[in-house]
């Protein structure tokens, strides 16, 4: 039934043009009681996986709101999970987030009723992929670098400087080749990380973002790749597997997240990561509220409760991300240090270009770039070495 | 006193027995409406709507899907990155489908002929054993196996064999770092994987050829290769095609494997899942899964020509 | 006359050598060329087994076995030029009537207008001329029949096999087939081995027949032989419906103290008589009536033909025959 009001009030505001008025909050009334979050796996930690990671029990004796979460796997999943309805809350990365309030599934947040908007990273406030036209659609939740993970007995004179490890052949300090050693993420976005190579060394080209490539850009980025293609023998997508080749496979090099980073290194392998000069892609995770939230005190509550410098500090060091209230790496709140927010990239902020999804209506106009959906079928032609 | 010649009913049951005797095709109707609602709603019913969005296609700058009838997103599918990814995907599963049937066949044989008793059993136990552990520990069992320091290298490192192994590595088509890189790693992972559903057909079909008939083709005067050819293959050729139907039919939508073994290349389940995804190209992607279904139909059909089914 | 099969002693064993079942254990045999030789026995008697070593199906665990003279106790069946009519016929059900009978030639590379023309030319000769094109399984039982003995003939061997070929039709259709296999061996000239449990079968169809028992061959000789001078009780038990008399018995009733068999057909029934005791059984069969007697604790059965008076069931009654009809088997 709610879908079906959805669908004809979706349709209703087609039809007529008009996008509905979304109201935001203007105050808060008595806890509802509940509230009821998708959130990636991980995210959300009830003491339930480990007993030192728990900030949940917390804020529910506190509140008197039990939380309720439903893990997604994909943006895919979460957007679909929010146009069903029936949750308050999403912890939506930056792929899903504008598709979420293109598609008016996500109210504009009030930030005077979040009273630690104020300790917010400044250098978060305002990011594009949550704020549209000046609004804010959300709170930022976690961000993270996509660095690159590297054996250091191999790399023994110190970390590698540039991408182009994995980017073009060459001898590495022991001596021999990278070919068959170094990996690739096995996604389309991979694209961009191409590209942000080509910002740096092929600057003829004008990259600006690596999100809006031209059909020129576009093209040069998957030249790149299909370069690449030569020394990868296999593309990782899944984190317990790339782990695996970096012990098994001989890999030495590759694109990686703080997580994989951080779990070879408590086996004791030689393994450290590095954010080279190029910069690197990264990804920022912002918790939206649903337009239809029925439990919008709790809500607000919620992410009231997310910004606070204790979750940050633990949430960062339990997922290898970064606390998007800078005070958490600090001031000994959880279990986050200024030198883990270091390895996690905390400093490398500006070197990071946050991951949206490419339109083809971008900075360099109207269907100027090239849409993300074709960079699905194109990569898949690269990996099949076309 | 006599009894009657109408026993009483005793309840329910009596009455229901009753109605069914005089009707019979009420019992037929009553037990047969939920597997064909099931199987008429939800399983073609969704393999309709499949077919519906593969005649769409996708706004090439919007990215939204046009729900108009085109055959521009099966034009796609000879675009040459995604004709490689079927030629790739049919390849392997021919290939698969070609050695489980050589590698079960013995098998099979030895089980419907030979085995008896204990035998059988054990027969059973080793070809159904594996079915009981769970598909993905067995598929993240053979990349440990077959990667470069897994088990494999390390016997041909100590027997000295190793030039074995680098030399199938450096066939062109087959590169990779290792076993688990190369597509010989994927193909060896689907031989393993999908042979105990050709070896159970196979089996069954070659127990049902009676001894007599074996017998009598020698005693025509046929060797055992003339009795194999012109006997035991044709009359087990109804069991090779259920199980090959089985092992191409799985190799062709596996999109598990693949991603964890081989060189990342894709194959038609691995293209369809990125593409229904974030790309959200569902009418490529259905495109694309129609694709084995059309290889199904045409290899039933020539399989149906050769005469697989006529000692059925 | 020559001799089509030997047997020297043959034994087939099965199972371990300390325990072994002895299948066929020593038999002796010849069978004359042109003959049709039928093997006679209960389940389980070696009749069969008999049979397969003949085609190769078995090997003999001791002995030899010649075919026209030639040791072939190590010739495999598809070297040996005998064919084999199947119990079950074993037609191959993926190929058409035609294709199964030019099989044999088919396997010896002959070409296909050649076998199609000799496998036409066999199905004629049993009066199937026009189903060549058909797939077994649109055949009846007898037909089926007829084309499993075209199949065997098509190779011309010098001695057809047949195990219990008729076995699995229906009474009528059975002795149509009787005549008319019993005519095809004549007209051929070909010899006949036949396995049958059927004693009426052996005895109207073979010139000379063995009657197995337990491995070994009990009797062997012509049906009128078997019929009228059973060798042992077995065989008098097994092959008629004749009365075996206990040595007691056959002493009342005026023979030597000897085992002895009695045809019914040879027994009357009497007023008086050495021995009498009460009918405890009568059975209709249209050409007389046979009345079971219960003698001193034998069963007794006379065949009173039709028209004679028969006596009622608990009537007492004595019997007689011609001395000569009691047939002495000796006296264990």
């Amino acid at each position: 039934m709610k879908t079906l009001k959805v669908m004809a009030t979706s349709t209703l505001a087609l039809l007529t043009g008009v996008a509905p008025v979304l109201a935001q909050v203007t105050e808060l009334g008595t806890p509802e009681g509940q509230v009821n979050i998708v959130a990636w796996p991980g995210y959300i930690e009830r003491g339930e996986t480990d007993k030192a990671y728990d900030w949940v029990t917390k804020f529910e004796a506190a509140s008197g709101c039990k939380v309720n979460v439903k893990t997604a796997n994909t943006s895919d999943e979460m957007v679909a999970l929010m146009n069903e309805g029936g949750f308050d809350l999403v912890t939506a990365s930056g792929d899903a987030s504008l598709r979420l309030v293109a598609g008016d599934r996500v109210q504009p947040i009030n930030t005077d009723l979040i009273p630690s908007w104020g300790k917010v990273d400044a250098r978060l406030k305002d990011a594009p992929w949550f704020t549209v036209d000046g609004v804010h659609y959300g709170v930022p939740y976690q961000w993270g670098p996509n660095v690159l993970m590297y054996n250091t007995e191999v790399f023994k004179d110190g970390p590698p400087t540039s991408w182009s490890v994995v980017f073009e052949e060459q001898t590495l300090p022991d001596g021999q080749s990278n070919k068959g050693r170094v990996q690739a993420y096995d996604g389309p976005i991979h694209i961009a990380d191409a590209a942000q190579y080509l910002m740096a060394h092929k600057p003829e080209l004008g990259i600006t973002s690596p999100y809006e490539l031209n059909e020129e850009q576009y093209a040069a980025a998957l030249d790149l790749l299909r370069a690449q293609r030569e020394l990868v023998s296999r593309y990782w997508h899944d984190a317990y597997i790339q782990m695996d080749d970096f012990k098994n496979e001989g890999v030495v090099a590759s694109g990686s997240w703080p997580f994989q980073v951080g779990m070879l290194q408590l086996e004791s392998l030689p393994i450290a990561s590095t954010i080279p000069e190029e910069g690197a892609t990264g990804w920022a995770d912002t918790t939206m509220m649903h337009v239809d939230a029925a439990n919008p005190t709790c809500a607000y509550l919620w992410m009231e409760h997310t910004l606070s410098s204790n979750l940050q500090s633990d949430l960062a060091t339990w997922f290898g991300s970064n606390p998007v209230v800078p005070e958490a790496c600090t001031d000994g709140s959880g279990m986050s240090t200024a030198e883990s927010c270091k390895a996690n990239g905390m400093e490398d902020f500006d070197k990071i270009r946050f991951w949206t999804t490419p339109t083809s209506d971008c900075s360099q106009g109207a269907g100027a770039c090239v849409p993300y959906y074709r960079w699905v079928s194109d990569y898949i032609g690269v990996i099949g070495g076309r | 006193m006599t009894a009657s010649a109408i026993l009483p009913e005793r309840g329910l049951a009596d009455r229901l027995t009753a109605v069914f005797w005089r009707r019979p095709r009420l019992l037929l109707a009553l037990l047969l409406t939920p597997p064909l609602l099931w199987l008429g709603v939800v399983y073609l019913g969704s393999l309709a709507a499949l077919l519906l969005q593969s005649f769409y296609s996708i706004d090439e700058f919007s990215g939204v899907v046009k729900e108009e009838f085109t055959l521009k997103t099966y034009g796609e599918l000879f675009r040459p990155s995604n004709f490689d990814i079927l030629v790739r995907t049919v390849t392997m599963a021919a290939l698969v489908t070609l050695a489980c049937a050589v590698l079960a066949f013995p098998i099979a044989y030895f089980a419907a002929r030979y085995a008896k008793g204990h035998w059988k059993a054990a027969f059973y136990l080793g070809v159904m054993l594996p079915l009981w552990s769970s598909y993905l520990v067995k598929v993240y069992a053979w990349k440990l196996i077959l990667a470069k320091e897994g088990i494999i290298g390390w016997a041909a490192e100590q027997t000295h064999t190793s030039w074995i192994i680098s030399g199938l590595l450096s066939i062109p088509g087959l590169e990779g770092s290792s076993l688990s890189t190369s597509p010989i790693g994927t193909f060896m992972v689907f031989v393993y994987i999908w042979l105990p559903y050709m070896i159970l057909p196979m089996q069954a079909a070659l127990e049902r050829v009676p001894n007599s008939m074996l017998e009598a083709s020698a005693d025509l005067g046929a060797t055992r290769a003339q009795t194999f050819r012109t006997v035991v293959l044709p009359l087990a050729l109804p069991g090779v095609i259920a199980g090959s139907i089985f092992t191409f039919s799985l190799t062709l939508g596996d999109y598990i494997i693949p991603q964890i073994i081989g060189n990342s290349a894709n194959f038609i389940g691995m293209a369809v899942y990125q593409l229904q995804g974030t790309a959200g190209n569902i009418p490529l992607a259905a495109a694309f899964a129609v694709v084995p279904i059309g290889i199904m139909l045409v290899y039933l059909a020539l399989a149906r020509r050769m005469g697989a089914f006529d000692a059925l | 006359m020559t001799t089509a099969v030997e047997f020297l002693n043959v034994s087939r064993h099965f199972g371990p050598a300390s325990a072994p079942v002895r299948a066929v254990d020593g038999v002796d045999l010849s069978i004359a060329e042109g003959s049709f030789f039928a093997m006679l026995g209960p389940s389980g008697s070696g009749k069969t087994t008999c049979l397969r070593l003949i085609s190769g199906f078995e090997k003999p665990t001791g002995g030899t076995i010649r075919i026209f003279g030639e040791d072939v106790s190590n010739t495999p069946p598809h070297l040996r030029n005998v064919n084999t009519v199947f119990q079950d016929y074993a037609l191959f059900p993926h190929m058409n009537v035609r294709d199964n009978v030019a099989y044999g030639l088919m396997v010896k590379g002959i070409g296909r207008a050649q076998r199609h023309a000799k496998a036409e030319e066999m199905l004629a000769l049993v009066h199937l001329d026009s189903h060549g094109d058909r797939k077994p399984g649109q055949l009846s039982g007898g037909q089926r029949q007829r084309v499993a003995l075209a199949r065997a003939l098509v190779n011309e061997p010098r001695v057809l096999l047949l195990d219990e070929p008729l076995g699995a039709l229906d009474l009528k259709l059975r002795e149509a087939m009787q005549d008319e296999l019993k005519a095809l061996q004549k007209r051929l000239g070909l010899t006949f081995v036949f396995v049958t449990h059927d004693q009426h079968e052996a005895l109207s169809m073979a010139d000379s027949l063995a009657v197995f028992n337990e491995g070994k061959i009990a009797q062997i000789g012509s049906p009128q032989d078997i019929y009228d001078r059973p060798a042992t009780r077995f065989v008098a038990d097994f092959v008629g419906s004749s009365n075996v008399l206990p040595p007691a018995l056959t002493k009342v009733l005026g023979g030597p103290a000897e085992w002895a068999s009695l045809r019914p057909e040879a027994t009357r029934l009497a007023a008086t008589g050495p021995a009498s005791g009460p009918v405890t059984a009568l059975r209709y069969l249209g050409s007389g009536t046979r009345v079971v007697i219960d003698l001193q604790g034998t069963e007794v059965a006379a065949l009173v033909p039709a028209g004679q008076p028969v006596p009622a069931e608990g009537a007492t009654t004595a019997i007689a025959f011609d001395k000569d009809a009691l047939h002495l088997m000796g006296s264990t």
